[in-house]
């Protein structure tokens, strides 16, 4: 291959002519063609697969990888989406439950002023009713202390100036009573 | 065996009174009946229930009359014309006592009813109201 190379070259010495003329050696570009095919070929039988199956496989990885991403993309904003409307429909849950948090705390404290009304209502009432029952009480035992006192001293006042003859003429004055 | 009332018993004892029978004889009998019935301690009861029986058919009026003083016989006299009178009797024999708790009035107590004019029975209605 190198004599052959060499052979090439020398003949390249000589004076050119025709195409030689424009610069272009037939010998050196018929080699250099040679050469290219053979590369071509060699290239092709066992570079060019196992390259382009590397680049298809690089390639097919790539679109996989893209394809995972776009999905991973669309994943991701549909979780996002997801996730905001979860986070919208438990803040509106909340502001509900914290409305009616509210709403039943004013009810208690209503119910329980009027409650509390109405206890402090009846307590004044009952107060009032203990004390109009022991006023009469007091009157009743002070008539009773009153009634027994005036019994007593007409009883004495009675003992002392009721005679015989006073006695009689009251029984008298009876019998007359009765028989009328 | 049969138990008689006392008003019964009394019942009877006046109708053998009234048809002449011995007021002893009368008695005893009475007194057996309670005894055996085992009510002897009635034997007072029975005698009201008699004195009862007597007044409601106007025989007899028994009553007691009590008063704070010694009564005058003109005054007890009119009492038991009035006592007779009241209940309708032809006869009575009226009991008089005194009783310094009275204080006033009389009381006089027969075997259906009991009128109260006392000074003490009044001071008492005053002591109650």
């Amino acid at each position: 291959m190198q004599n052959l190379l060499l052979q090439f070259a020398a003949t390249e010495a000589e004076a050119p002519s025709g195409i030689g003329a424009l610069g272009l050696n037939v010998k050196s570009f018929l080699f250099q063609l040679i050469t290219f095919v053979i590369v071509l070929l060699l290239l092709r039988r066992y570079v060019f697969p196992k390259l382009v199956a590397t680049l298809e496989d690089r390639r097919a990885t790539l679109e996989a990888s893209l394809e995972q991403a776009k999905q991973t993309e669309e994943t991701l904003a549909k979780a996002q989406h997801e996730a905001a409307s979860v986070v919208a429909k438990a803040r509106q849950e909340a502001d509900a439950a914290l409305a009616e948090a509210k709403k039943s705390a004013q009810k208690v404290i209503a119910d329980a002023e009027t409650a509390g009304s109405a206890k402090a209502a009846r307590i004044i009432a009952d107060a009032q009713a203990d004390l109009v029952r022991q006023q009469q009480q007091l009157r009743d035992e002070l008539r009773q202390e009153l009634t027994a006192l005036v019994a007593t001293a007409t009883e004495n006042v009675i003992r002392q100036k009721l005679d015989r003859k006073a006695d009689e003429a009251l029984i008298a004055a009876s019998l007359k009573e009765f028989e009328r | 065996m049969i138990q008689l009332s006392r008003r019964v018993i009394a019942r009877y004892v006046c109708d053998r009174l009234l048809a002449g029978d011995n007021p002893k004889s009368v008695a005893r009998r009475a007194l057996a009946e309670l005894e055996q019935t085992g009510r002897r301690n009635q034997w007072g009861m029975l005698l009201d229930d008699i004195a009862y029986e007597l007044e409601r058919r106007g025989l007899l009026t028994q009553a007691k009359v009590i008063s704070a003083h010694e009564l005058s016989s003109g005054l007890r006299q009119k009492l038991e014309r009035f006592i007779r009178e009241l209940s309708g009797t032809a006869d009575s024999a009226v009991q008089f006592s005194t009783n310094d708790e009275v204080i006033g009035g009389i009381r006089i107590e027969s075997a259906t009813r009991t009128i109260d004019t006392t000074i003490q029975r009044q001071l008492l209605t005053l002591r109650k109201a």
